[in-house]
Parts: C-alpha cells; structure tokens; sequence
C-alpha cells in the first residue's frame, strides 16, 4: 500500500502540485530528497508565519520552525495516512512548542509583550500601509494567548473551524467562540484608531 | 428604531469591515522564512534520511533479538525469573523422588499401605490401623 502511494507520487512528481503532502512524506521517508525539498517549499512559509505572529519574534519563530519541521522528518516513517493532515498535525505542534516559548518568556502570556520587533515586513505590507498592518499586531498582541491562536488560524492562515479545533485540541463551539471574542477585542482596541488608521465611517 | 441604536449598529458593521481590512492586510504582509532557515530544514531533512536508513541495517540485530524473545517468554508467561526458578526446583525435585521412589518412601507410608486401609470404607479404621503401624514402629 505504501509503495503504492509512493509509486503513484512518483509518476504525479513530474506534474508539479499534484502530489499531496502525505504522498511527499512517504517519499521522503524512502529517501526522495526532491520530496523534502517540496515539502518544505509549501509547508515551511505558512508555518513560519503563523510561528512569528504568535512569538511576534521573527528569530524565535525561527527556531519554532525549524523544530517542528525536524519533528516532521522523524515522524515521516511512522506516519498514519488518513489520521490527520500534514498541516494540522505541523500547526498543532508549532502551537504547542509556541505557548512552551511564551510561557517560558513572560510567564503571563502574551499580554505583557511589547510591540514588535519587525524587520522583515514585505513590501506588499508598505503598499497598503504599514500603519495599519502595526496598529493590528499591536491589538492581536493584545489578545490572550488562546484567542490570538484561533484568530489568526480563522483569519489569518484560513483554516476552517473544525480543523482549528483539532490543532487547539478544543471543540469547535469553543473555537467559534474563542474567534468571536478575540474579533470582539481587536474591534474594541481598533475603535478607538479608526482616524489614525484611515477609516472613516462615510 | 431609535437613532441612536441604528448609529450603533452602523458603527458595528463599519469596524468589522475596517477589521476585515486589516486582516487582509496582515496576510498580505506576511513574514517570510529566511534562506538561511530553509538550508537548515532541509540539512536537517538529508540528516534524518541518513539516520534513518543507518537503522534499518543493525549488524548484531539477530542475536539480540533472540535473546529478547527468550527473556520476554519467561516474563510474559513464566511470571519473571524467580517463578521460573521455583518452577524447575519443583521439576528437580520431581525428578529425585521418581529416582529414589523406595528409599523415600517412609515407613509411614508402607504402615499406611500393609495396614489394608486402602480400599476400607471405614475411616476410623483407616485412621487407627495408620496410627497402629507408627506405634509398632516406635
């Protein structure tokens, strides 16, 4: 059966994007070096990204990631097709080893952080106004740890509630509430910079 | 509706679209992973294909398999090793009486035996005649 999902991933390889993630894995787990490279090419972003916003440190997001993914690697020969989804699976462990980092830190979530240390924005972030991409990582640094998970997997990386709640380890009610509150907030932080920020109520 | 809740409700609907703004606004600005980070996962994903071809192939896997296997049914099913010593003392002694059947046997048991109480339906007399053959003996 593996070398069957192998043997199909194989042939897909050639047509690039068509090979899931799980497929990939099992390449990898048979030594496909080209496997591990594409597997980071589609995996690594997102998860970086979600790290950094979480820790709001770019360098901690890094080694965040970067173990995490070497989880990845040594999971991949015991991995069960159709348990879980690579990325849940990827999510919920940079979470985990996220909150480790932030409880470590601050002993108080992330309350206390300060404002970010940003240096690496992209260029689209100048486009549309780097004052309003500060003014919202300030209010999502604001959130407590929980809400600021759920909010930026809902809102910022996309993911569906189910699919939160199984990275959080929570029932999607309690998700759905988690997201509503933590919207609550940053409207609340937000109200109060609708000038500063350009919004107008026209 | 009142002027005032209608205001609100206004106000309400225009944050969460400056909120939505702003969401797309931050995944449009979203931190981007380093060169040097992406060397790192993937020398650390030809290392662990390394590693995990080197533990397919251990030299001295059979010998010690076996011996495992041996340990794990004295566990498993002998109860550790003290139950396994007990049970071959029983064994051994067994083994001993079934040799040396007629210098063991006691006088007791031959009194027992000549005093015909096997096979009486007497316990009484089953029990007296064993004691009568003890008496004799002393």
């Amino acid at each position: 059966m593996k070398m069957a999902v192998a043997h199909k991933a194989n042939i897909d390889l050639s047509e690039e994007g068509h090979v899931s993630d799980e497929a990939l894995l099992v390449l990898f787990g048979n030594g496909d070096r080209h496997a591990s490279k594409q597997l980071m090419d589609r995996l690594t972003p997102r998860l970086f990204n979600y790290c950094a916003r979480l820790l709001n440190d770019p360098a901690e997001a890094e080694d965040v990631t970067q173990e995490a993914m070497l989880r990845l690697w040594k999971i991949a020969p015991k991995w069960r097709s159709g348990e879980a989804k690579i990325t849940t699976w990827l999510f919920h462990v940079a979470t985990n080893l996220c909150t480790d980092r932030l409880r470590k830190k601050s002993g108080s979530g992330l309350d206390e952080i300060e404002e970010p240390v940003d240096d690496a924005p992209s260029r689209e972030a100048v486009l549309i106004g780097q004052q309003r991409v500060d003014a919202f990582n300030r209010a999502l640094n604001t959130l407590p740890e929980r809400q600021k998970q759920a909010v930026v997997l809902r809102h910022i990386e996309g993911l569906s509630n189910p699919e939160i709640a199984q990275i959080l380890e929570l029932s999607i009610e309690a998700v759905e509430s988690l997201t509503s509150r933590g919207k609550r907030s940053l409207k609340s932080a937000l109200a109060n910079q609708k000038k500063e920020l350009g919004f107008t109520n026209d | 509706m009142t002027n005032s809740k209608k205001n609100l409700m206004d106000d309400d609907l225009s944050l969460d679209q400056d909120l939505e703004t702003l969401f797309s606004a931050a995944r449009e600005s979203a931190y981007s992973p380093s060169d040097a980070l992406l060397a790192k996962i993937l020398a650390d994903a030809q290392e662990e294909q390394k590693n995990q071809k080197i533990v397919h192939f251990p030299q001295s896997h059979h010998s010690a398999s076996l011996w495992q296997k041996i340990q794990s049914v004295i566990e498993d099913t002998l109860g550790g090793w003290k139950a396994a010593s007990a049970i071959c003392m029983a064994g051994l002694f067994g083994v001993t009486v079934g040799l040396n059947a007629e210098t063991l046997l006691s006088d007791f048991a031959l009194g027992y035996w000549e005093s015909g109480a096997i096979g009486s339906d007497n316990v009484s007399e089953f029990e007296f005649s064993s004691f009568d053959a003890l008496l004799e003996e002393s």
